[in-house]
């Protein structure tokens, strides 16, 4: 650990950080310009420098991004990412009332100290977690696949049906090229360039850049921003930390709560923030104030939000499993810079994993530098981005990056092929996040349940063998549960309705 | 008009499976044992969409957008830019590409609006050429021009 210390405290770390923080911030700004759309169009970007380098870059932008999101929340009631949704019901209200800067400030604090939070659970209970996770043989990583597709039903909030269709049809994907363990070269379609198989970042940036571009490309404007002067105010930035500190139960709540859902695969800074407001107004001694600019508002949805950021990636770093569609392009990060997600990243890379999380810590208080000091005039320069501009600057990132990956002209093809399948796809009803889940989760899946089949037939238990094991016992109640839980949202769900009819 | 996604999607997912069940023989027996498994489930996914398509329907209007002559234009420039840029070389048809996808997406029409999307376009990418060559060390086609 003190080795990791030691590599982070790096200038050009420094450096890169900085650079990444102001990028996310600007791209979590943008509405329609998801955190995960920023990091996938870094990734190539980051992939010829120094592992720790790198990730720390990337930590930041997603850091950056969740926290920008809050700007055209507070300033122009529209969220600038998913996440940012519930900062809109007091965050704009406080600027309609002329408390602009109060607010902006208030989210900034609950912002970094939420992400701190965020960032400490992920180090605390990430190192027993890879400890168990280092006793798992192929059945239990098949038991570990599987309950990461189980998160397809959560992702897939509008339709379980087509969630699981894509999920599975991202798993049919993931099997282009030489198979885990038969070793037979499959489903290629007369393409040699698949034999090694569909390169993954390509998929990723495609499904996650394309259809954002090409629905921003037809309607023009739609998104456009509008710069907002900010009354000036005295003695803002006490009244900001007085707003998230002084009653200290309302952000450690919401912190915890934003750590807790962070660490549940497939659940993210889009519910986080929602559940803590409902919470923070649940327990205010004036719910009244709600709604109308109340700080606690903003302090529960900041906090919250950002407090995901480090607890999405424990089930990422500890179990190979990314619980988010942002954690599955890290997973792709991780993997081009010859890492391997998993237990392992605890042991033969810990100085890099490490360095990782310790980045995060350091990014949250970024945030906290940047955002007090340059955050509003970021915001300006996020209003001067039109988006005739936007469209094909990103385009010509996404070709750029895709092509940087493997220096392969065919991985651009892939990219762009895969993101016009992923526009249709989302036409027809089918998220990106379980196709891309299924795309990740496959191979890990089938080596896992093709070497268990053979240890089973190499000691007499066949099938059984997925059955019987302790931890393999655990992961299979564990994967029921998850997998029970949509339905038991929906039954209860139906229940609560038919109790408010009658 | 509104439009039943659910069967549009069933029948992408059976197609998908067909195309892929048609490629599993010759393989041996581990190669193709999850396959197969996938494939299955896929097809039966396909099924339950179809059926769910006649029972319950769900109808939206698709590939609604304010402006489809962009994005069927930005579709095709990009295209052209995808297969062309190792042949020609990344410099001239990003720079080419950009251009064009800077004046489709512009309304104004004028040479100072021109004159602007060439600047940007050559912007771009000359920051871009020479960070990925000079600092990320990424080759870039050359093709027949730069």
């Amino acid at each position: 650990m003190l080795e990791a210390i030691i590599a982070i405290l790096d200038i050009k770390i420094f450096v890169f950080m900085i650079l990444g923080t102001m990028g996310g911030i600007i791209a979590g700004a943008l509405p329609g310009f998801s955190a995960t759309m920023a990091v996938a169009l870094i990734v190539p970007f980051t992939f010829t420098m120094d592992p720790v380098i790198g990730l720390a870059t990337l930590g930041a932008i997603y850091t950056g991004a969740i926290y920008g999101g809050c700007y055209s929340a507070i300033l122009v009631n529209t969220p600038g990412t998913p996440s940012s949704i519930g900062t809109t019901f007091d965050g704009y209200p406080m600027t309609k009332n002329g408390r602009g800067e109060e607010a902006l400030h208030t989210a900034t604090f609950a912002s970094a100290g939420g992400g701190i939070v965020g960032v400490l659970v992920l180090i605390f209970l990430s190192i027993p977690l890879a400890k168990i996770a280092l006793k798992f043989g192929p059945p239990e990583y098949f038991w570990m696949g599987i309950f990461g597709l189980t998160i397809i039903a959560t992702l897939s909030s509008k339709s379980i049906l087509k969630g699981v269709a894509g999920g599975v049809f991202g798993l049919l994907v993931s099997m282009v090229g030489v198979a885990p363990i038969g070793g037979d070269v499959r489903f290629t379609m007369g393409i040699t360039q698949f034999q090694g198989g569909v390169e993954i970042l390509s998929v990723l940036i495609g499904f996650f850049c394309i259809p954002e571009m090409l629905r921003i490309a037809g309607d023009l404007d739609q998104n456009k921003l509008e710069d907002v002067k900010v009354e000036k105010q005295t003695g803002v930035i006490k009244k900001a930390l007085l707003n998230t500190f002084q009653k200290p139960m309302n952000f450690i709540k919401s912190s915890i709560i934003g750590a807790f859902v962070g660490v549940l695969p497939g659940a993210g800074g889009n519910i986080a923030n929602l559940v803590a407001y409902n919470e923070a107004q649940r327990s205010s001694d004036d719910p009244d104030s709600f709604g109308t600019g109340n700080p606690a508002g903003v302090v529960a949805t900041e906090s919250s939000n950002n407090a995901t950021v480090g607890a999405s990636m424990v089930p990422l770093l500890t179990l190979g499993i990314p619980g988010s569609p942002t954690a599955a392009i890290l997973y792709g990060a991780l993997m081009i810079q010859g890492l391997r997600p998993g237990p392992e990243l605890f042991t033969t890379n810990s100085h890099i994993t490490y360095g990782f999380m310790f980045a995060l810590l350091i990014a949250q208080f970024l945030i906290l530098i940047i955002g007090l000091g340059v955050g509003k005039s970021l915001y300006t320069a996020v209003t001067l981005i039109p988006e005739r501009v936007l469209v094909p600057s990103v385009l010509l990132l996404t070709i750029l990056g895709s092509y940087a990956i493997r220096n392969n002209v065919m991985d651009v093809i892939v990219m762009f092929v895969s993101g016009l399948i992923a526009y249709t796809l989302k036409e027809f009803g089918f998220q990106a996040g379980p196709i891309v889940l299924g795309l990740i989760l496959g191979p890990i899946a089938e080596k896992g349940f093709v070497q268990g089949y053979l240890m089973g037939k190499a000691s007499g238990e066949s099938l059984m063998i997925f059955f019987t094991r302790p931890i393999s016992i655990v992961l299979i109640l564990i994967t029921i549960i998850s997998a029970s839980w949509p339905l038991i949202r929906i039954i209860k769900e139906k229940k609560r309705k038919g109790a408010e009819i009658s | 008009m509104k439009r039943n996604t659910d069967l549009y999607g069933g029948i992408f997912m059976i197609l998908v499976s067909l195309l892929f069940f048609t490629k599993l023989k010759n393989l041996t027996i581990y190669s193709k044992i999850f396959p197969i498994a996938i494939i299955a489930i896929l097809t039966i996914l396909g099924i339950a969409l179809i059926l769910k398509s006649v029972m319950k329907p769900s109808l939206s209007e698709i590939f609604v957008l304010g402006n489809k002559k962009n994005v069927i234009l930005v579709v095709l420039v990009t295209l052209a830019w995808v297969l062309l840029f190792k042949k020609i070389g990344f410099v001239v048809t990003s720079f080419l590409s950009l251009s064009i996808l800077l004046c489709v997406l512009n309304n104004n029409r004028d040479i100072k609006a021109y004159m602007k999307t060439f600047i940007i376009a050559g912007c771009q990418i000359g920051i871009l050429y020479l960070i990925f060559s000079k600092i990320l060390y990424v080759p870039f086609p050359r093709g027949i021009f730069f």
